[in-house]
């Protein structure tokens, strides 16, 4: 068996039935007679392959493959490769390379590449021979998935595709370990008097909503999302919730202090931005940090790490905390509050309106990604997230991912809707991806929250240099035409300025049997952020 | 035909009875002010044009025997005996409830003088003291506080319209929730009447009063409030127990505006006159001088539809045409 015939095997072996790419000539002997059963996903820019890629394995829980053109295709993909290493993103990325009989003269598109691709990926490799494809390939699969995940490279030389195979998958690899320390853990929650969980992504991750509610009404106590997570791993309508911490640190202490125990599960601690000054110090409080990251508990600002899976070390201290009865309220106050400032800021569009009604009309399960930039503080309180799954963003603040990211999760999640919330700024870093999602007919609902400009960044200014903003270049974004470059990719869509519009599209697009795109011009008053 | 419009005791009479001839030129009209007047003036009449500061009680009613139509000018037909209108054939019309605004800015006057130490602040510096410590130690702003309203009625409604815009949270409660529309339109959260006294910062009562609602809001709802709440009341009196409404006052509420009392006027040892964080009025919320024009032209409309043999409005005893 060819290595061509091989890797399709050996991607049917692992259930791979979706491959991402752009390619080039490199790339051809790997996508020659492809098998109908694998679907290969054409993104228009690597940035938005790779995009695509991250989206799938997050919400399908498996490594994804992604296939990128060489040195100028991995040049292109190296941001999102970035923000798939923050996410934790298992991709089995391979990338094509000159046959290797001329590499010594430096062809056109040679690069020596696993060195470059190992800045951002998990493991890199450049295989020694045809025969040794199919094993990287293998390995780089179980890299992928190597706590904490992300992306692991493989370098095919065009020859080596032509070349015999040698194809032996082997193993299963669980790396889910069960913390140490627990049963001390559960005995400082009990006698704690003041109690305090924060939840982060890898609850979402492991699919642990359902230990981590039942923790939290058992312990009886209040609960926190952790900032700027890249997922929600508890319902923001519960009433033990108390919404997500702001990523600022004297603020997260000022916030907890209060408690004597904090347990921080599956979540860096913490992701702050930006930087203000003042102490990194905890009172009294003592910070407890169960993670499968062993990144995030290195540089933890807790004071006892535990190593391995959220879920299990959340079902072990379930074992030994006796369940309290929880009072729920008849309605949350929040929600109430929401609807007010919705009616207030009706005639305005303002962002407290529009997200409102978003929220109102979208499916009970309908997944949320989230670049809506200055929006998302709000967005991540007024929109209900009620399970797993349903609420992803790029974790280390890059533009451009959340439309692949979003084509990429409707393809791994067809029975759910998506719904894609962009900053204008923020869309315009991926367009193309609309393109994938039309020629996949996804029935994505994207609403750009069009303020004409990089708000978050004007917010920004005012408050570190108030009064300079008038004089500051490179903010504002006018004169882009969102509905015709939309529509340019046969993505229908339509301009939204006013309520009654918003109220009537948003039915139209839930509707909708193909991806459906509303500008609507929200309110550009700058927000206080900080 | 022949008229006995009773007019309120503060009506410029001249001015008054000017206009009337003038609108109903061609008929007789008897002006009166007390149940005497309007009695005798009863005894030769056709129309009656009521108000509230004097009652038509059955024996006025079957006394009158030329009385066909009593058009009460005010909001509240309860001072006209219904049943004896129905048996005697009189037919009975109200006006729509044009005070719904000057109730609902009453209240938002009440809970503003409320939230600033207001009225305590005028009298102190009257008297000489500056208290800006005691000042800066209670004002407070109305953006973020949740207001429930009790009663989602015509004046409820035009309550929440207009506390929207001061940043409030709003809540309420009815017998009958509004369309998911008009909440969402208004902002308007519906909740249990347990939920509205736990949760609210300010409760306004805007319930109309039926026996069944007799002390609807007693002991129990006044241990419900937060403390440092607000308790308004422009409805009516029997809808509150009075006696729990005075030791909430004294142990846990910030304040109470209250339009209307259990004896109206109250004698001068009424406990509620005694404390310090009570608001009173005399009834007179809806009674501005635009609503009172308001209720007027709605009235005088209404009679002349029954002199021209039109349909009336607002009918509460007999046909409409
Ligand atoms: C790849 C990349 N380039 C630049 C930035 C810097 N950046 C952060 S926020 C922002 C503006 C976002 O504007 P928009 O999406 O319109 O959202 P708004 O702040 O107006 O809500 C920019 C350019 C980034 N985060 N990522």
């Amino acid at each position: 068996m060819n290595v061509r015939e091989a890797i399709k095997e050996w991607l049917q072996y692992h259930h791979i039935s979706v491959v991402f790419g752009n390619p080039g000539s490199t790339e051809i002997p790997f996508l020659v007679d492809w098998p109908e059963s694998i679907s290969y996903v054409l993104g228009l820019q690597e940035s938005q392959v790779v995009a695509m890629a991250d989206g799938y394995a997050q919400a399908l829980g498996q490594p994804a493959v992604v296939n990128l053109h060489s040195q100028p295709g991995l040049g292109h993909a190296m941001g999102a490769l970035m923000t798939a290493r923050r996410n934790r993103s298992p991709l089995v990325v391979t990338i094509g390379q000159e046959d290797s009989r001329h590499h010594i003269v430096e062809p056109l598109l040679y690069g020596n590449l696993a060195p470059w691709a190992s800045s951002i990926a998990q493991w890199s490799y450049q295989p020694t021979s045809s025969e040794d494809v199919v094993p990287a390939l293998e390995r780089a699969y179980h890299e992928a998935r190597r706590p904490p995940g992300g992306p692991a490279a493989v370098i095919l030389p065009m020859d080596y595709l032509n070349g015999k195979a040698n194809w032996n998958p082997r193993r299963e690899v669980d790396y889910h370990t069960v913390p140490q320390g627990i049963n001390e853990l559960s005995q400082l929650l009990k006698a704690s008097k003041f109690p305090a969980l924060v939840i982060g992504d890898e609850v979402d991750k492991e699919d642990a909503w359902g230990e981590a509610v039942s923790l939290a009404e058992a312990i009886d106590c209040p609960v926190y999302g952790a900032p700027l997570s890249m997922r929600t791993g508890f319902p923001n309508r519960h009433p033990l919730f108390q919404g997500h911490l702001n990523p600022v640190m004297s603020t997260i202490i000022q916030i907890l202090s209060p408690y004597d125990q904090v347990l921080v599960i599956g979540a860096p601690a913490f992701l702050t931005y930006p930087y203000v000054p003042g102490s990194r110090e905890w009172a009294k409080t003592i910070v407890h940090h169960i993670s499968s990251d062993p990144e995030y508990l290195a540089r933890s600002m807790a004071s006892k790490g535990y190593y391995g899976s959220v879920r299990l070390a959340m079902k072990a201290l379930l074992a030994k905390i006796a369940p309290k009865e929880p009072e729920l309220s008849e309605i949350t106050l929040q929600e109430a509050e929401q609807k007010s400032t919705a009616a207030r800021e009706r005639a305005a569009m303002g962002s407290d309106y529009v997200i409102y009604t978003i929220g109102q009309s979208m499916p009970a399960d309908a997944i949320v990604v989230d670049e809506s930039v200055s929006h998302s503080l709000l967005l991540r309180k007024i929109l209900n997230f009620s399970r797993q799954g349903s609420y992803y963003t790029a974790s280390n603040g890059a533009l451009g991912w959340g439309l692949a990211a979003a084509a990429g999760i409707q393809l791994a999640q067809r029975q759910r809707r998506v719904l894609a919330v962009l900053g204008d700024g923020a869309s315009l870093y991926g367009m193309q991806s609309l393109w994938t999602m039309r020629e996949w007919h996804l029935p994505i609902v994207i609403v750009i929250l069009n303020n004409h400009g990089y708000n978050i960044l004007k917010s920004l200014t005012q408050s570190l240099y108030p009064g300079h903003l008038a004089k500051t270049p490179g903010l504002s974004v006018e004169h882009v035409d969102f509905t015709h470059l939309a529509e340019s990719m046969g993505v229908k869509a339509v301009k939204v300025d006013n309520p009654f519009d918003l109220e009537m599209e948003l039915h139209t697009a839930w509707a909708s049997k193909d991806p459906y795109l509303l500008d609507v011009q929200v309110d550009p008053e700058i927000p206080r952020l900080l | 035909m022949n008229f006995t419009v009773v007019l309120p005791p503060s009506s410029r009479v001249g001015e008054q009875a000017g206009l009337l001839q003038q609108l109903f030129a061609g008929h007789h009209i008897d002006l009166a002010f007390t149940h005497a007047e309007q009695a005798k003036a009863l005894e030769s009449t056709d129309v009656l044009v009521s108000t509230a500061f004097v009652p038509v009680t059955r024996e006025d009613i079957f006394c009158a025997s030329r009385l066909r139509f009593i058009q009460v000018a005010g909001v509240g037909v309860d001072h006209v005996d219904l049943e004896a209108a129905r048996e005697k054939g009189v037919i009975v019309a109200g006006v729509a409830g044009s005070n719904a605004q000057s109730v609902a800015e009453h209240v938002i006057m009440s809970t503003f003088a409320l939230l600033r130490p207001l009225i305590l602040s005028h009298h102190d510096l009257k008297e000489g003291k500056w208290n800006l410590p005691g000042w800066m130690g209670q004002a407070q702003e109305l953006a973020g506080k949740t207001f429930g309203i009790y009663g989602m009625g015509r004046i409820g409604q035009e309550l929440a319209k207009r506390l929207l815009p001061f940043g409030v949270t709003l809540l309420y409660h009815d017998l009958r929730p509004l369309s998911p529309e008009e909440e969402r339109l208004w902002g308007l959260s519906f909740v249990s009447k347990d939920v509205l006294f736990k949760a609210s910062d300010i409760i306004s009562v805007h319930l109309p009063f039926t026996p069944d609602l007799y002390h609807v809001i007693g002991p129990q709802e006044f241990l419900a409030m937060k403390d440092g709440s607000i308790f308004i009341n422009t409805a009516r009196a029997e809808l509150v127990d009075e006696d729990a409404l005075i030791s909430a006052l004294q142990t846990k509420l910030l304040g109470a505006a209250i339009d209307v009392l259990n004896s109206e006027p109250p004698s001068a040892e009424d406990p509620l006159l005694k404390l310090p964080n009570v608001l009173l009025t005399p009834h007179g919320a809806g009674v501005t001088i635009q609503a009172q024009n308001r209720i007027a032209q709605d009235a005088i409309q209404n009679v002349l539809r029954f002199l021209d043999n039109r349909p009336v409005d607002n009918v509460y005893v007999g046909e409409s045409s």
